[in-house]
């Protein structure tokens, strides 16, 4: 397949990544950088989509912020409160964490109940959701489970991972654009460093990639 | 010291993404034989630990914002109540290390007001994680003295968020703190604490608590 500069650089979610407790002028410092690139989106902490968000969307940028990140371990009325503060902030875009212990434990439903509120509510705001399902903590079965609870829950997007450790590999990708393509899109997140990282991952179906290299990656095409 | 008294010193901790309820469970129920001080856990096990430890000596303790710390006051204290109000009874708040590191102070303060008013009009204890491996002498001392001000029961040195910071909790990020807060404030050491010397190394150094997930084998390692 050939894959050019600009094909690449609209897929990528750009994150500041793991650097360890960026001062917010690191972080308005990383945004401003992201605006000379064609990424589909930059990601930030809650905590700095204020401000930030206003630098992006002044340059017609899309501003996206995790929910519940990186543990899934919240609470559905504090990821709740979490997610309208994120988009009263201006935010465009959330990745939101299912409560993986809840779909762990086997409580399907609890899960679907934790994220409908959030379907609503992002949906109602003509924004963006993407559901993070922890692919690597899950068994294939469970990761196909995840995608169709996604799917019934019309959420248009999936994360596969929260990074932070975990790497997703591209057969993990594949499992879900193989299998339900038609009826949602894949986001990889976590372990894509390089144009090589980038483009196997397009190859199997990811119609986003987050990575916290993503200047590396763009500049490494000229 | 014996194995009774080492364990009112440990908060018996499993912070890892996706651990299903029969696993607290039973984590819970051991933590209650062994009389560990408490179980810190995720927000999302709350009620399912209170079930298993009610009425017994091992509190229910969970993590604010963790572990990054990136919320803005009004989400960490939102978060802190939505807690108390389902059974926690400790509550270890990451700080806000990027707003501390930026001079902005007056944003750590308000989430440190927020959220001990809360947990103390609930009779719940506030353990302010500073995350010493990611300050300097200068920046832990800066943070004792916010948590001081604002009544912080205990300084906890470290989230322990390994996938994020270079190093463990060390001796001399107890020390500092210990030398930098009052008597009666509390010292929390947590982050690659396995071991029973390790443990009694920190509490040589002044900690009066400890966080670890491997609290069992740390007891049993006692030589009594």
């Amino acid at each position: 397949m050939d894959i050019t500069r600009n094909q690449v650089e609209r897929l990528i979610d750009a994150s500041l990544g793991a650097t360890p407790a960026p001062t917010p002028a690191q972080v308005e410092d990383f945004v401003r950088k992201t605006l000379s690139y064609d990424f589909a989106a930059t990601l930030t902490e809650p905590f700095f989509i204020k401000g930030n968000a206003e630098i992006l969307h002044e340059a017609g940028k899309q501003l996206v912020s995790v929910i519940a990140y990186p543990l899934g371990g919240m609470t559905h009325e504090a990821k709740f409160f979490q997610a309208r503060q994120a988009l009263k902030d201006g935010a465009d875009e959330l990745d939101v964490s299912m409560d993986v212990s809840a779909f762990r434990s086997g409580k399907y439903d609890a899960v679907k109940e934790d994220l409908k509120p959030f379907v609503d509510l992002i949906k109602g705001e003509g924004k963006l959701m993407k559901m993070i399902y922890f692919a690597s903590l899950l068994t294939e079965d469970e990761q196909l489970r995840a995608a169709e609870l996604a799917i019934e829950l019309q959420i248009p997007f999936l994360k596969t991972n929260t990074g932070f450790g975990f790497v997703t590999t591209t057969d993990q990708v594949r499992l879900i654009t193989s299998r339900y393509g038609d009826d949602i899109k894949v986001m990889t997140s976590g372990g894509v460093r390089t144009k090589e990282d980038a483009i196997a991952m397009i190859e199997a179906g990811a119609s986003r990639i987050a990575t916290s290299s993503p200047f590396k990656i763009a500049d490494s095409f000229s | 010291m014996n194995k009774n008294a080492l364990a009112r010193y440990i908060d018996q901790t499993t912070l890892k993404p996706g651990m299903t309820e029969s696993f607290i469970t039973q984590f819970c129920q051991d933590a209650k034989e062994n009389h560990f001080a408490s179980v810190c856990i995720l927000p999302n096990m709350i009620e399912t630990a209170a079930k298993v430890l009610a009425g017994s000596e091992t509190k229910v303790c969970t993590v604010i914002s963790f572990p990054l710390g990136f919320d803005a006051p009004e989400i960490k204290i939102f978060e802190t109540e939505d807690a108390l109000a389902k059974g926690a009874q400790e509550i270890d708040l990451v700080m806000n290390v990027s707003a501390l590191k930026a001079g902005l102070y007056g944003t750590v303060d308000a989430e440190l007001e927020g959220v001990v008013k809360a947990s103390h009009d609930k009779g719940a204890i506030v353990k302010l994680i500073i995350e010493t491996p990611l300050l300097t002498e200068e920046q832990i001392v800066k943070a004792c003295e916010l948590a001081e001000k604002n009544n912080v029961d205990i300084v906890k040195t470290s989230t322990g968020f390994s996938a994020m910071l270079s190093r463990s909790t060390s001796v001399d990020d107890v020390k500092l703190i210990r030398r930098s807060v009052r008597p009666e404030t509390g010292v929390k050491a947590a982050g690659g604490i396995r071991t029973t010397e390790d443990t009694l190394a920190m509490i040589e150094a002044g900690a009066t608590r400890i966080g670890a997930s491997a609290g069992e084998a740390i007891l049993n390692g006692l030589i009594e």
